[in-house]
């Protein structure tokens, strides 16, 4: 097993004659790498922005889709629409709790 | 079935608005109400025309000689309500017309109605054109998101009799009356239910709380002392300060005594690119936390480390964690759960952070703001909140909707989220154990990590075993760490495990407390169902101007 210095040795002759060059390119990978994390973050950011905007996305379009299947239903769907809403809404979670209290499901 | 008594304190408000106001009440589908008006002499002669003319049965109008503040007349409207329920309705402010139904049906729906103490329920906001802005649909009873801000605020319902032993309003809260009267009624409620409807408009003008916070900062200091108070009461040692948005608090508990917290820490030494350098992950984790500026609680590092091992690994943490380190040879076929219980047991802390190896401390002082939570002897489990290299959120706190996964995930690690349920802490269904700390006898108590899931849900289950277990869990902004976990990384995931999560928490992974049934399923971005998402709060033309409509 080489020891430390040994190593240290070993990778000074490989980047330079001096120890100048070597601190220099130490300094440089640290410069590179604060450089590119700082990127990293700003893509970071874009990108959270970039997620949120699709969810405010997703929002638009479903709003869309139910303001334009309203538009086009007649009186009677429109009527079914809302007892479907009225099931989902005010009945199925009345039911769905009852359920769990009784403990049916689980039986 | 309950009577309710809605009190509305009256100050100089815009005359169509209080009509509204007025006639919301009177439109209501239940019979059993009574209206306390009392009217804080208003200036404005048009204010005492109008309550002079109404004639309705059931309302109840006082007048005070002296302008007293919105503390004094709601307490004069307090001590004249009579019925079970008095229900706090602000002078501009609609109900809709099934309140007061809905409120009693949500009573005798609970399990035990009379234990019923406080209601509230979703609200969304009034735009100066008549149309319904952004809903604020809340989560169930959340204690500790209450301390940090008033979550709840409208519409809401307190048992008359719980007002009368809390004495009702205290004097010197101008502005944050209502989440002083929250804190304390919550301290002693014996339950507070929690109903997922729209059932108040809260008006919005340029000039109120609601639409813009940093306007009133005399309430925000009333809050800030509100929530000071209430902490002293319940036995926590803290300070608050303003927070990092308008409306909430930054609380500061007092790490009670040196303990020592044992960081858990399973690994097979593996190594990888972070920000365009090679890094051991496991020597980086353990090096963020001993570099920190040292908190209140000592640390010991107990590594669970893959056999066959790396010997520069071990090298190198006996390097970077000195006395601290105790090592954990795992010599056993790959199972995470067995690694953190292998690991928790070899642990002589009376705290465990279990936490990831690909992490890297981002917050000095995160394990001491933990540590202050897990303190709380209700507080079972403690998350953090984790961030990628790029800096987007990783975990927020788990949702369990309908699917299993991380609340806002992706959003931009600074973004306060809806209703600011990121910049808060807050109780959630379940926390990362990527990065969590308990408390080792609550670990123990409910039998550590399952060892039915080797290698996914395995916090899942134990967070919902915690909960079971009578704990609460809590997730805070102001614990953070780096998480290197790679943003396309899949899990390989066994069905085995699907079916043994499904099999335990089925109710449970779709119907978590702390989202919304207005909330689209299978998500956890807080994304309305269809048509529940309302107008926008403004209109913001082209050059980047506010228009109130």
């Amino acid at each position: 097993m080489p020891t430390a210095d040994d190593e240290l040795a070993r990778l000074r002759s490989l980047v330079g004659p001096s120890e100048v060059a070597y601190a220099q390119l130490d300094d440089d990978l640290r410069a590179a790498s604060d450089q590119l994390r700082e990127a990293v973050l700003v893509t970071g950011q874009l990108r959270g922005e970039l997620t949120e905007m699709s969810v405010q996305l997703a929002r638009a379009r479903q709003d869309q889709d139910t303001m334009q299947r309203r538009r086009a239903m007649g009186p009677m769907a429109h009527l079914a629409d809302l007892c479907r809403e009225y099931w989902r809404d005010a009945v199925r979670p009345v039911a769905g709790r009852l359920v769990r209290r009784t403990g049916l499901r689980r039986g | 079935m309950p009577t309710f008594s809605v009190v509305t304190a009256v100050y100089d408000p815009r005359i169509d608005d209080l009509r509204a106001c007025l006639d919301s009440v009177d439109r209501q589908t239940w019979d059993s109400w009574q209206h306390v008006v009392v009217d804080d002499a208003s200036t404005d002669p048009a204010v005492g025309d109008l309550l002079d003319a109404d004639r309705t049965p059931g309302r109840r109008v006082l007048r005070r000689g002296t302008n007293g503040g919105i503390v004094a007349a709601g307490s004069d409207a307090i001590d004249a309500a009579t019925g079970d329920f008095v229900v706090l309705l602000d002078h501009d402010d609609v109900l809709v017309p099934e309140a007061l139904e809905r409120l009693s049906a949500a009573i005798e729906a609970a399990d035990d109605p009379e234990s019923v103490d406080v209601l509230y329920t979703d609200h969304d906001l009034l735009r100066p054109d008549g149309r319904t802005a952004s809903p604020v649909y809340k989560p169930d009873w959340s204690p500790e998101r209450l301390r940090n801000h008033n979550y709840i605020t409208h519409l809401v319902a307190i048992r008359r009799t719980l007002l009368d032993e809390v004495d009702g309003y205290r004097t010197g809260f101008d502005g944050a009356q209502d989440h002083d009267l929250l804190l304390r009624v919550c301290e002693r409620a014996r339950a507070v239910v929690h109903l997922p409807e729209v059932l108040l408009h809260w008006r919005q003008s340029p000039a109120s709380v609601a639409t813009d916070t940093g306007l009133k900062p005399d309430a925000y200091d009333a809050g800030r002392r509100a929530v000071a108070d209430h902490l002293a009461r319940t036995g926590v040692d803290a300070t608050v300060e303003p927070g990092s948005h308008d409306g909430i608090y930054r609380i500061r508990r007092t790490v009670v005594g040196t303990p020592t917290v044992s960081v858990v820490i399973p690994t097979g030494g593996s190594t990888g690119r972070v920000w365009g350098r090679t890094r051991a992950f496991v020597h980086d984790a353990v090096a963020s936390l001993v570099a920190a500026p040292p908190g209140v609680c000592h640390l010991e590092f107990v590594i669970v480390l893959d056999e066959p091992a790396n010997p520069v690994v071990e090298r190198g943490l006996r390097t970077i964690a000195g006395e601290s380190l105790v090592m954990v040879h795992y010599d056993r076929p790959f199972d995470f759960s067995d690694k953190i219980n292998a690991g928790v047991a070899a642990a002589s802390g009376e705290f465990v952070l279990l936490l990831n190896d690909d992490t890297e401390l981002h917050t000095a002082g995160s394990i001491d703001e933990m540590v202050g939570l897990a303190q709380q002897a209700d507080v079972g489990m403690v998350g953090a909140k984790l961030l990628y290299a790029d800096g987007t959120l990783q975990h927020g706190g788990h949702v369990y909707n309908a699917t299993i996964s991380h609340a806002m995930l992706g959003w931009p690690g600074d973004h306060p989220g809806p209703n600011r349920l990121l910049a808060v802490e807050r109780e959630c269904s379940g926390v990362t154990a990527a990065a969590a700390l308990l408390r080792r006898d609550v670990f123990d108590g409910v039998g550590g990590m399952s060892l039915e899931l080797p290698r996914n849900y395995n916090d899942v289950d134990l967070s919902l075993r915690i909960r079971r277990a009578g704990y609460r869990v809590i997730w805070t902004p102001h614990a953070c760490w780096w998480h290197f976990e790679g943003r396309s990384f899949e899990h390989p995931i066994d069905p085995a495990e699907v079916a043994v999560i499904e099999r335990d928490w089925r109710d449970e992974l779709r119907n978590d407390p702390y989202y919304n049934s207005n909330l689209a399923p299978g998500r956890t971005d807080w994304l309305e169902l269809p048509w529940r998402s309302g107008a926008p709060p403004y209109e913001l033309l082209p050059n980047g101007t506010r228009v109130w409509a």
